[in-house]
């Protein structure tokens, strides 16, 4: 392995070995503090632009698996991890990690103090812009200052074109913001009759597909940058159908019903905090992945319910509009990676379309 | 919490190769946050090497006696506890729990039960029952069927597929346990069983042989919250005990879909049994297919409890403390340290543990030592690293007493056909074997196939053996050493494969500023600003050990259980500790047993975890600039090593292994006693063997104390005792032993007392006399003369247990004291 190294905007350089793609790449660093599924956090677009820091000290254990991918283009700019393994366990394709970032074109750094780059991501209090390099000299350092990160992330993963994911049940319509697959997956248990839209679909074009109920996604970045037509999509959405927001598509359902969206100082990544029901005053735990959070002062209270809450950081992790059928969280209730506790949202989901039916 | 204001702790009895020292370490934990609630603590138990017994600040009532269900009805009688704790005693406590709760005691006394509902004890008694249960409940269990005839034995087997395992149902003598790897083995096997069963039945029951074992340690408060604390893996597969196997945490083979499964079904059993604390949940996983079977589910305190709370930083005993007495987990404040709710933030861990078994055999005996189903190992260590290869470097090297050596000779001689069966039928050196296997060439393929390891360890031992080949072959190269202390390399290991010593290894890091850092084993893998002061060596950018303010202690630890020491050393070195503590010096460990008491926040004020080499005490040292560093004695390379340098610190030696060597006598032999302190000394007792008509040796194996010696003698011994002691250099405990000759005893010789020994007379005097070892070498206005030793009442006797039945194997030579795991302490009247 060739010596590379993870430099920052401040000058900060540190030392590692290099895998997966050799290509240089810039990117926001975050980290990641959950010990299972490095694949399906790899592969999980909401890491577009980002270059993701596994606390966890050791990936690869398992290599590529065949049927847990979070997506099949992994937008993710960069891999940080203190020890890397090389095993391929899949005997259909023995791929191992390093062969799968490679051929996926991600770069990839370890045997680097990933616990000292989690403090410094930790104490900076704000995002921090990185770059992995072959060389940390002047020519990269004003490379990585000159970097400009897209803010139309979502236009970047979003299907350009819909398609179905047919199924036997319920029709829902599911709008990618950077769909994550666990989703689907879940819809898929449920026997769902699945079509996937662009994220600019419009209501007309959804409505027209006469679903049972709409799912909007999760996916990557600000969702101030995601086109105000898609929150006037929401508005009139949630007045027809059952809704269900997860991530982004939480974020983007609270703006849509006017409340604020800030960014969080440090992005929480991880699965191990408690979360409270608040209705019944259950603990549960669930993947979180959030760069942003709901303003808990902005949120209508005549308009919207705060379900779920953060009990470490007492963010708001999930909203109920008073008067449609639509809801939202902010975790990831389809895990992949992560504990399934909060998966009978998708139930609660499923009954609030049979629901909607009956009364029809 | 009125109803909690006297407390019954079951302990556990003499250590035993199913327990050792970690419910010492739990009780003494959880007994102080209940004392610190106000709770009156009572604990009943007759191990006399345990600590808790003997810390009169924690256990308001240390009652020594059988653990008789009888003995604790005198107890409820005599203290009239409010409540009763059998989670801290393994198995047997819950045995006598069930006991008590037939006689209604607790019942008609309105004792309330602490951790389990009574019909959990049942089931956990009872593993017929909990298998019901836990089938009703639907969670996945191996499948077995009962029959009474060969074709539909057959027809069974065919069915679950092969291997199968038959057994006897209601055997008539012995249980036995077949197993059956194909249709030609089976009528053999289903013939015999019938005939050993009373029914003239026999099981039928699918063999979990080579699956994965998984551990997982979850915990629940009574408003029925649950979190896991640590999900462990098993190297080796289902067919060698989980104790014996190697073991990493976090699980480092699972996918995220098979974590999450185990996960639910630890909580859905948790929450079936209602349980308030922890519980740990072995699982098997079949590979293959992702089905996985509940095996066993044990809602006590036990080392794998230990190891959680060790490798990940979160303090499951304080936790669990509070939960019987009735707080819920949003309402445990972790204290300073922690981010706000950190109870209830499931461990996220950025390092690696890897724990290693400790023989209780020679490494010649190792060879030959079959690994299987029942238990062999009497100890453990742990070696933390941040990768699967370093923290199993260093979990090899904290092994002290056993070989380290990657280059084992004996294996090298091995011809392939018998390495070929070590690989299929593993050895207590397996590890060994693996590489010797992997140095032949033969693929991690074909090994899986052999050992049903899954093919990551391989990939992890063969970084290990690559790092070892580059050594060798490039001695004396900066990059390689470098890379070799990246990952968790000795310099005692480097300095054996270039042929050097490891102080040239330890100037040539010097030369090249290599130079170690700490990390924290902290429960958030970096997320929140928290700090267990618990620390483990990297050599990465970032140093989070600071100095701790002077005065202060270093004590190395006696590391894993071994026989002969048992939790003496234990005992001893938290005693110590414990006074340096009280005198306001900070107080250092380092120690690689995860189940050790002495690595308590409440007894160290920081941790190492790491081996007892001379490079970390050095390391250590520089950092935190100790007064005194407390070493046992059996650690003689180290301290040989640690001579050569210049230590501005005074190095005090721990006596822990026997150094007398008399030779058995055929007269009655005595001793006296005695601590000294350099200047006065002070007779404690005086012990003799336990009559046996054969021979007549002072061994520390059955004593009573005091010896039958009349007054007279009594005299004249002690003041030829008093002379021998006043001759001794150093401070200790120091015996005389007398031998019986015609009507008068003779001198014979003078030996330190073992720890084993100094336990026990701690606990027969009812003084902590490690403690008052730790005044007299810390103490300058301490005065020995003013401490008054009170002797028993009646007769105490002393019997040590051996391991021998458990482990299946012949005692080899005399049951001598350094062959004991435990020991049993009784005041007779």
């Amino acid at each position: 392995m060739a010596a590379r190294y993870l430099i920052f905007e401040d000058g900060t350089i540190f030392e590692g070995d290099g895998f997966g793609s050799p290509a240089v790449t810039f990117g926001e660093v975050v980290f990641n503090t959950s010990m299972t599924g490095y694949q399906e956090i790899i592969t999980n677009q909401i890491y577009d632009n980002q270059i993701v820091t596994f606390t966890q000290p050791n990936i690869g254990g398992y290599g590529i698996q065949r049927n847990i991918y979070e997506s099949i283009v992994p937008t993710i700019k960069g891999v940080i991890v203190r020890s890397l393994s090389n095993v391929a366990t899949d005997n259909i394709r023995r791929l191992t990690l390093d062969q799968y970032l490679k051929q996926m074109n991600i770069p990839g750094i370890t045997n680097i103090d990933t616990r000292a780059i989690t403090h410094k991501l930790r104490d900076a209090g704000k995002p921090l812009k990185g770059s992995i390099v072959p060389v940390p000299d002047d020519h990269a350092f004003d490379q990585l200052h000159a970097t400009v990160l897209t803010n139309q992330q979502v236009a970047q993963v979003s299907t350009p074109k819909p398609y179905p994911n047919p199924g036997v049940g319920m029709s829902v319509v599911v709008v990618d913001f950077g769909l994550k697959n666990g989703i689907l997956r879940e819809l898929s248990r449920r026997k769902c009759n699945v079509t996937v839209l662009p994220y600019n679909a419009t209501a007309d074009e959804i409505l027209r597909l006469d679903p049972d109920g709409v799912v909007l996604s999760s996916g990557p970045g600000d969702p101030h940058y995601v086109k105000s037509a898609v929150l006037e999509m929401i508005r009139k959405v949630q007045e027809q159908v059952p809704l269900f927001g997860i991530g982004l598509g939480h974020e983007l359902f609270a703006l849509a019903n006017g409340a604020q969206v800030i960014p969080l100082g440090v992005e929480h990544h991880g699965m191990n905090h408690p979360i409270k029901e608040i209705i019944t005053d259950h603990i549960v735990y669930a993947n979180q992945s959030e760069g942003y959070t709901v303003d808990w002062s902005t949120v209508d209270r005549s308009k919207l319910l705060v379900t779920y809450t953060d009990m470490i950081d007492s963010s708001v992790q999930g909203l109920r509009h008073r008067q449609f059928p639509a809801f939202s969280v902010q975790f990831f209730p389809d895990g992949a990676p992560g504990p399934d506790e909060t998966d009978g949202l998708f139930d609660e989901f499923i009954d609030t379309m049979k629901r909607k039916e009956e009364r029809r | 919490m009125t109803n909690k204001k006297s407390i019954l702790i079951i302990g556990a009895g003499p250590n035993n190769i199913q327990h050792g020292d970690e419910v010492d370490s739990a009780t003494y934990q959880v007994a102080t946050y209940l004392r610190r609630a106000g709770v009156t603590t009572i604990l009943a138990d007759n191990n006399p090497f345990s600590y808790s017994l003997n810390d009169s600040s924690v256990i308001d009532h240390s009652s020594i006696g059988p653990l008789t269900v009888n003995h604790l009805i005198e107890l409820i009688e005599k203290y009239q506890p409010r409540a009763i704790l059998p989670t801290l005693g393994n198995r047997q406590a819950f045995l006598l729990t069930q006991e008590l709760l037939e006689k209604g005691i607790l019942r008609k006394k309105e004792i309330e039960l602490l951790g389990v509902p009574e019909a959990t004890v049942r089931q956990v008694n009872n593993p017929v029952l909990l298998e019901r249960t836990l089938r009703q409940m639907g969670a996945p269990m191996k499948k077995i069927v009962t029959v009474n005839n060969y074709p539909d034995a057959l027809e069974e087997a065919q069915r679950l597929g092969y291997p199968v395992i038959i057994r006897s149902v209601l055997p008539k003598i012995t249980s036995t346990r077949q197993i059956v790897h194909d249709q030609s083995e089976l009528a053999a096997a289903v013939s015999k069983c019938l005939s050993q069963s009373r029914a003239e039945q026999v099981y039928v029951q699918q063999s979990l042989g080579g699956y994965k074992e998984i551990e997982v340690v979850v915990q629940r408060d009574q408003s029925g919250t649950m979190m896991m604390l640590g999900m462990v893996e098993d190297m080796d597969p289902i067919g060698i005990h989980a104790g014996d196997s190697i073991a990493f945490n976090p699980a480092q083979t699972l996918l995220d879909r098979q974590i999450q499964d185990m996960r639910d079904t630890a909580f859905a059993i948790t929450r079936k049994l209602r349980i308030v604390g922890v519980n740990h949940v072995q699982f098997a996983l079949d590979p293959v297919n992702d089905n996985f079977y509940v095996i066993k589910s044990s809602p006590y305190f036990d080392r794998m409890v230990s190891f959680v709370a060790q490798s990940t930083g979160y303090p499951v005993a304080m936790v669990s403390s509070q939960l019987y007495l009735g707080k819920t987990l949003r309402e445990i404040d972790l204290g300073p340290g922690f981010a706000k709710h950190a109870a209830l933030i499931e461990p996220a861990m950025d390092h690696i543990a890897a724990r290693v078994p400790v023989w209780g055999f020679s490494p010649e005996q190792a060879q030959k030592q079959l690994l299987g189903t029942e238990k062999k190992s009497v100890g453990t260590v742990f070696g933390i690293g941040r990768s699967p290869a370093e923290a199993l470097f260093k979990a090899i090297e904290s092994r002290y007493h056993e070989p380290t050596d990657f280059q084992i000779q004996s294996q090298a001689k091995l011809s392939d056909d018998e390495l070929v069966d070590r690989l299929v039928h593993p050895h207590a050196e397996r590890l060994f074997s693996l590489l010797e296997a992997m140095q032949r060439g033969y693929t991690a393929y074909e090994l899986v196939e052999m050992t049903k390891i899954d093919p990551f360890y391989f990939d992890q031992l063969a970084k290990m053996k690559e790092l070892i080949t580059e050594l060798v072959e490039h001695p004396g190269k900066e990059p390689v050493l470098a890379k070799a202390k990246h990952n968790g390399l000795s310099n005692q290991l480097i300095a054996k494969l270039w042929k050097t010593t490891p102080k040239q290894i330890y100037q040539m890091m010097q030369d090249h500023n290599l130079t170690v850092k700490y990390k924290e084993v902290e429960p958030s893998a970096g997320e929140f600003d928290q700090h267990t002061q618990t620390f483990y060596s990297a050599y990465e950018d970032e140093n989070e050990a600071l100095t701790l303010p002077q005065p202060s202690a270093l004590f190395i630890g006696t590391g894993g259980l071994r026989l002969g020491l048992s939790n003496a050393g234990d005992f001893f070195v938290a005693s110590m500790m414990m006074q340096l503590h009280r005198q306001k010096f900070h107080t250092i460990i380092m120690n690689c047993n995860p189940s050790s008491v002495t690595l308590n926040t409440l007894i160290a004020d920081k941790r190492y975890i790491e081996p007892a080499s001379a490079e970390n005490v050095l390391s250590v040292v520089e950092i935190d600039q100790p007064q005194l560093i407390f070493i046992p004695a059996s650690y003689t390379n180290l301290l040989e090593t640690l001579k050569k340098y210049d230590l501005q610190s005074k190095v005090i030696t721990l006596p822990d292994d026997r150094l007398g060597n008399l030779k058995p006598r055929s007269n009655q032999l005595v001793a006296l006693d005695y601590l000294w302190d350099g200047e006065n000394e002070k007779f404690l007792a005086s012990t003799a063997a336990l009559q046996s008509a054969t021979n007549f040796d002072y061994e520390m194996i059955n004593l009573q104390l005091p010896a039958a010696v009349n007054d007279v003698e009594l005299k004249k011994m002690q003041a030829t005792a008093r002379e021998v002691v006043e001759q001794q250099s150093n401070p200790g405990f120091y015996q005389v032993i007398f031998e019986q000759d015609g009507l008068e005893y003779k001198a014979l010789t003078v030996q330190s007392i073992s720890l084993p020994e100094v336990a026990f007379l701690s606990k027969s005097l009812g003084i902590n006399l490690p403690a008052l070892l730790g005044k007299i070498v810390s103490d300058q206005d301490f005065n020995l003369t003013d401490t008054e030793i009170t002797q028993p009442k009646g007769t105490v006797t002393y019997r040590a247990t051996f391991p021998f039945e458990s482990l299946l194997m012949k005692p080899q030579g005399i049951l001598g004291p350094n062959k004991i795991i435990g020991a049993e302490i009784q005041f007779m009247n």
